[in-house]
């Protein structure tokens, strides 16, 4: 599953992330890597870009950009 | 001199800590070559003279970005005797990647566990002690809240600087640390005087160098075994930041609420500091008034030099600095409260039509300040060639220097319309510059590249840090003032002094007058005070009214009228306080500039057409050529090109529209 199609207060594991690798390095510090769990927070008043908590750190990232980024829901 | 360097993330707290502890008598300039910060300050320690330095704030170190290729000569070139590594204490984890590759560089260190405060109350438990003894190095717990921490910290890097240090084995798997010892080894061979120290960072490095994911690996295996001693519940630590960020970025109301505060904390930068700016230009008056009896038997050219253009050029500027303390004060708040991010958050997809990401716009946003450290703002964006087209459009986003001239006009000629005015001249600054940045886009193939947008905690902001921003920036002002502003002003007085000492027949008038052809067709170019004002603007835009104010002025009065209007201007300053902390709410008349000049700038047009063409000056004035500073940041951030580009821009861009709003108006103002 992608990213960009997690509810509002669901969280995964990240499985693969296809971005540029400009792009991934940043990422690394702000601990969106593979095995890492994410949380869905919320949209954007226009739908665009949205809310994920990682960690300990909450990032926005644009629906374009987290269609690269797969997962995985945590089966309970 | 003995040299300790501050390093850690963005955001963990970092400056308010060499604020503390240099007691905020650091000097700011800039790294050679980039226009990132560095923050510099001497103390003196138990007798030790240290020199204290802040390396720009960092994730990693990995030599992406200007920040991180100064931190990472700077402790390649430099000898530091400690570091002190700011930490993030409510978010650890990532903090800790950089202090692992920090501690891996084999110099004495001190961790500071910043924001303990917030660890207690959102209980998070942190077994420090357990830090310190696997990474060897004394952990702190503090907050730059409590001055009893400062002590502590003082004295924890004063003992570092006396012990004798010993180097740091990171936890290694097996292979691996049978690899390093043998790898020491050698080292140990082909330098058997270096230090233990020297040589495991050298085999560290080479370790990076050789096997990269490997040494990620061990990295972040460290970091884990470190965060084994943090327990931490993250949604309860993000419970004050989710509860705010719960209405402030609401689906339906998040943009309404932004629009509303905008607009309140608009009226009070405007509002709270206009009888601030009202007493100063009464303050200015009452000294040319001085000025002028004292001077009574000089020269009337010393008198007109000093009065009208010194005094009045200068004094017109400086009385304007209220309202930047105003208004540095209100952004450096957004900033450091953290609900600046959140603008770019709400505002990215509504700028999306205009190729304005969220971070682009709050670059912009800095410009309503100065477009100085707008320009160095748009270092924030990612991708290049929309970090260049958003500097290419700070520029047209009024700054806060071009205020004095619309103040000054408004006054002049839209009395008790003042509001309107700046709202039409705001909002064609706004429209120019989503238009341009449309155009601009059109050319681009992927409107919006990726953007990676950090939220952080909502912090209260602490008043030093704040205040030091403010004066700073009104420093900046006051010394821009006092100099270039300064010359500027002396040049144009002598040019619309000699050579008669008329203005109306001195070079100035000349010039206007010949200049004044091009100038006709956009409707005031029948004014050559107004034509001969626009070459100041390109060293400040103030100029333009430190110009015309030193035009216009009266002559010495009597010296009972000097009394009174001594007492007049005493009794004024606690009533402009009081209407500035009480009254901002209302719609207060606009800070009223110099009636004197006032009155005789109004007459400059009487015919019908009159306020069009103050308008259309007005217009010309907001998109002409950026004053030097910012010329020179544009150069210094981008190249000589896209400097040439903006100042092409911004001739053409001017006189096109103005153009426009004069005959078009004219043309209205004859049919109906």
């Amino acid at each position: 599953m992608k990213l960009n199609e997690l509810k509002p207060g669901q969280s995964a594991m990240i499985t693969r992330i296809s971005l540029p690798s400009a792009l991934k390095k940043r990422l690394e510090p702000l601990e969106l890597r593979i095995g890492a769990e994410i949380e869905m927070i919320r949209v954007a008043p226009l739908g665009d870009p949205a809310e994920y908590r990682c960690g300990g750190s909450l990032i926005v990232l644009r629906r374009a950009d987290a269609r690269q980024i797969e997962v995985a829901v945590q089966k309970r | 001199m003995i040299t300790v360097a501050f390093v850690g993330n963005p955001n963990s707290g970092k400056t308010a800590w060499i604020n503390a502890l240099s007691h905020a008598g650091f000097q700011v300039g800039n790294w050679p070559g980039v226009t990132v910060e560095k923050r510099e300050a001497e103390v003196c320690w138990q007798q030790i003279r240290i020199r204290l330095i802040d390396l720009p704030g960092i994730y990693d170190l990995n030599e992406t970005g200007n920040e991180e290729r100064i931190t990472v000569n700077f402790l390649r070139q430099e000898r530091v005797d400690c570091l002190i590594n700011v930490l993030d204490a409510t978010n650890l984890r990532r903090a800790l990647l950089l202090t692992m590759k920090l501690r891996l560089l084999q110099i004495p260190m001190v961790l500071l566990l910043n924001f303990y405060d917030e660890v207690v109350r959102g209980g998070m438990d942190i077994n420090a002690a357990a830090i310190a003894e696997k990474l060897r190095c004394p952990v702190l717990c503090v907050s730059a809240l409590r001055q009893s921490d400062f002590q502590r910290v003082k004295a924890c890097v004063v003992q570092q600087l006396h012990s004798r240090f010993e180097g740091y084995w990171p936890l290694l798997p097996e292979p691996l640390q049978t690899q390093w010892h043998e790898h020491l080894r050698l080292l140990q061979l082909a330098s058997p005087f270096a230090r233990e120290s020297e040589l495991l960072a050298q085999a560290c490095r080479q370790f990076q160098h050789e096997q990269p994911q490997q040494f990620q690996q061990m990295i972040w295996e460290n970091v884990d075994s470190l965060m084994r001693h943090v327990r931490q519940d993250p949604h309860r630590t993000l419970a004050k930041t989710s509860r705010i960020d719960a209405v402030l970025l609401h689906r339906v109301w998040g943009l309404p609420l932004m629009l509303g505060m905008s607009l309140l904390l608009m009226m009070w930068i405007y509002n709270g500091s206009a009888p601030y700016v009202s007493w100063l230009n009464q303050l200015t008056l009452w000294l040319q008034q001085g000025l002028r009896i004292l001077l009574q038997s000089a020269s009337d050219t010393l008198v007109s030099l000093l009065c009208e253009g010194v005094v009045g050029g200068v004094g017109g500027v400086l009385s304007f600095v209220p309202l930047m303390a105003f208004l540095y004060f209100a952004l450096a708040v957004l900033e450091e409260s953290g609900y600046l991010a959140r603008i770019a958050f709400l505002m990215d997809r509504l700028m999306k039509p205009f190729g304005i990401s969220g971070r682009a716009f709050v670059a912009l946003l800095l410009g309503l300040g100065c477009n100085v450290p707008a320009i160095m703002a748009t270092r924030m964006i990612e991708e290049p060639r929309h970090r260049r087209k958003t500097a290419l459009i700070v520029p047209l986003i009024s700054c806060g220097a071009r205020l004095p001239v619309y103040l000054l006009f408004a006054a002049a000629f839209f009395p008790g319309q003042g509001a309107w005015v700046l709202f039409a001249l705001y909002g064609l600054s706004l429209s120019g510059a989503l238009t341009l940045s449309m155009i601009l886009t059109r050319h681009d193939h992927d409107p919006q590249p990726w953007m990676l947008l950090e939220l952080p905690v909502y912090r209260r902001p602490v008043l030093n840090v704040v205040l030091n921003k403010v004066r700073r920036q009104v420093g900046h002002y006051l010394r821009k003032s006092l100099t270039v502003v300064l010359l500027a002003m002396t040049v144009l007085w002598g040019f619309a002094w000699f050579p008669s000492g008329d203005p109306a027949t001195s070079y100035a008038a000349q010039f206007g007058q010949h200049a004044a052809v091009i100038f006709r067709p956009l409707g005031f170019g029948e004014s050559w005070q107004l034509v001969a004002s626009l070459p100041g603007s390109l060293a400040a835009k103030e100029t333009v009214v430190g110009f015309l104010s030193s035009l216009f002025s009266g002559e010495a009065p009597a010296p009972e009228d000097f009394a009174r209007q001594t007492e007049t201007l005493i009794a004024a300053f606690p009533q402009a306080v009081a209407q500035s902390l009480l009254g901002w709410l209302t719609p207060a008349p606009p800070a009223q500039p110099d009636p004197v000049v006032t009155r005789q700038l109004a007459v400059l047009f009487p015919d019908p057409l009159g306020k069009l063409r103050a308008f259309c000056f007005l217009v010309y004035c907001l998109f002409s050529v950026p004053c030097v500073m910012t010329l020179n940041a544009l150069r210094q951030e981008y190249g000589i090109g896209l400097m040439l580009q903006s100042i092409v821009l911004m001739v053409l861009l001017p006189y096109g529209i103005s153009l426009l709003i004069f005959q078009l108006g004219r043309l209205l103002f004859l049919v109906l």
